[in-house]
């Protein structure tokens, strides 16, 4: 019996947890640390089967993995500056995993979804990397469909607004 | 179409689902209004500086039994998540104590301490007999083990 339960919980999961890893992935670029989300985003879906499955586990995972994810990147962007004030080493140096623009690009996005609510953040990742129609997002999130278009104009301006200072090439 | 307009169906160009009956309308008025163009156009490269973002590698997701594996197929590296995690760890603290317990009681010190438990099951020592052993070890450190753990875990898998 309690194998049973068991099964059928990480069978959930196991249908979306490719879409967990590279929603982890994407904002963090490293493959170790998505996996270390990965896990953690495991551990809150059993803890959270044990109470009431999500309704819709696809969107509570997103949520809940963006939110693990862009946690952790906060984390390590702190520790990136306070070694680089330490060490007086260009940020460069610290982050060397890829190539700067890519990985500076990618930290300037997390922050710019770190500013955003759960929803307007979901949505833009859903709209965005998980290439759902506005109709398939409104029907997943319970929401108007004009609403959800506005979170996504919304969060598509403060990406836009964190990015321009920075990168005034690709965001005119 | 005026400025309003085109605010109103922003959303739907820039996620790909403008309306084949309206895209004629809206191209004209970007190409004739500078401040729509502009707004539209920034727009456009958050949605590409988002989409340039490198995508992940595949991963294999298969079930194990209980627990999932996820193997990256590049790097041949394997996350093994279980939900019996707790559960897990504490039955091996619950082993290790009783490892430690029949070490102190069966071997002599320094002599086969990693054998011990072998041997025990070998001879097919009783319940009771890893009982008292326990509660032997117990006695001698009694902060080092958690006595009613062990009892309690012995008295249900070899009832």
């Amino acid at each position: 019996m309690m194998a049973s339960v068991e099964s059928s919980r990480a069978g959930g999961f196991e249908k979306y947890a490719g879409q967990v890893y590279g929603w982890a992935y994407r904002f963090l670029g490293r493959h170790h640390d998505a996996l270390d989300v990965v896990q953690d985003v495991f551990l809150r879906w059993d803890q959270q089967c044990t109470q009431a499955r999500p309704l819709q586990p696809r969107g509570w995972l997103r949520r809940v993995t963006l939110n693990r994810a862009i946690d952790l990147s906060r984390k390590r962007q702190a520790g990136a500056d306070s070694m680089t004030t330490m060490m007086k080493l260009p940020a460069a140096d610290v982050a060397a995993v890829e190539p700067m623009d890519c990985a500076t690009l990618r930290q300037d996005i997390a922050a710019a979804l770190d500013r955003l609510t759960d929803i307007q953040r979901g949505v833009l990742v859903a709209k965005v990397y998980d290439e759902m129609t506005f109709a398939e997002i409104a029907a997943e999130m319970s929401l108007a469909n004009s609403t959800v278009k506005t979170h996504y104009l919304r969060a598509v301006q403060a990406v836009r607004d964190r990015l321009r200072p920075k990168w005034a090439d690709e965001v005119q | 179409m005026n400025c309003e307009d085109i605010q109103m169906l922003l959303a739907d160009a820039l996620g790909g689902e403008l309306p084949d009956a309206q895209r004629p309308d809206f191209d004209t008025h970007i190409a004739r209004c500078s401040k729509c163009r502009r707004e539209y156009e920034s727009m456009c490269g958050a949605v590409r500086s988002l989409q340039s973002l490198p995508e992940p590698q595949p991963v294999n997701v298969r079930r194990v039994g209980g627990r999932l594996i996820l193997s990256e197929s590049s790097r041949g590296t394997m996350t093994s998540l279980s939900f019996g995690l707790l559960r897990y760890a504490a039955g091996l603290m619950i082993a290790f104590t009783a490892g430690y317990a029949l070490r102190a009681v069966l071997a002599p010190p320094g002599a086969l301490p990693s054998s011990g438990v072998v041997q025990v099951a070998d001879a097919g020592l009783k319940r009771d007999t890893l009982q008292l052993a326990i509660a032997g070890a117990h006695l001698r450190n009694p902060g080092r083990s958690d006595l009613a753990k062990c009892l309690s875990a012995m008295y249900v898998t070899r009832r």
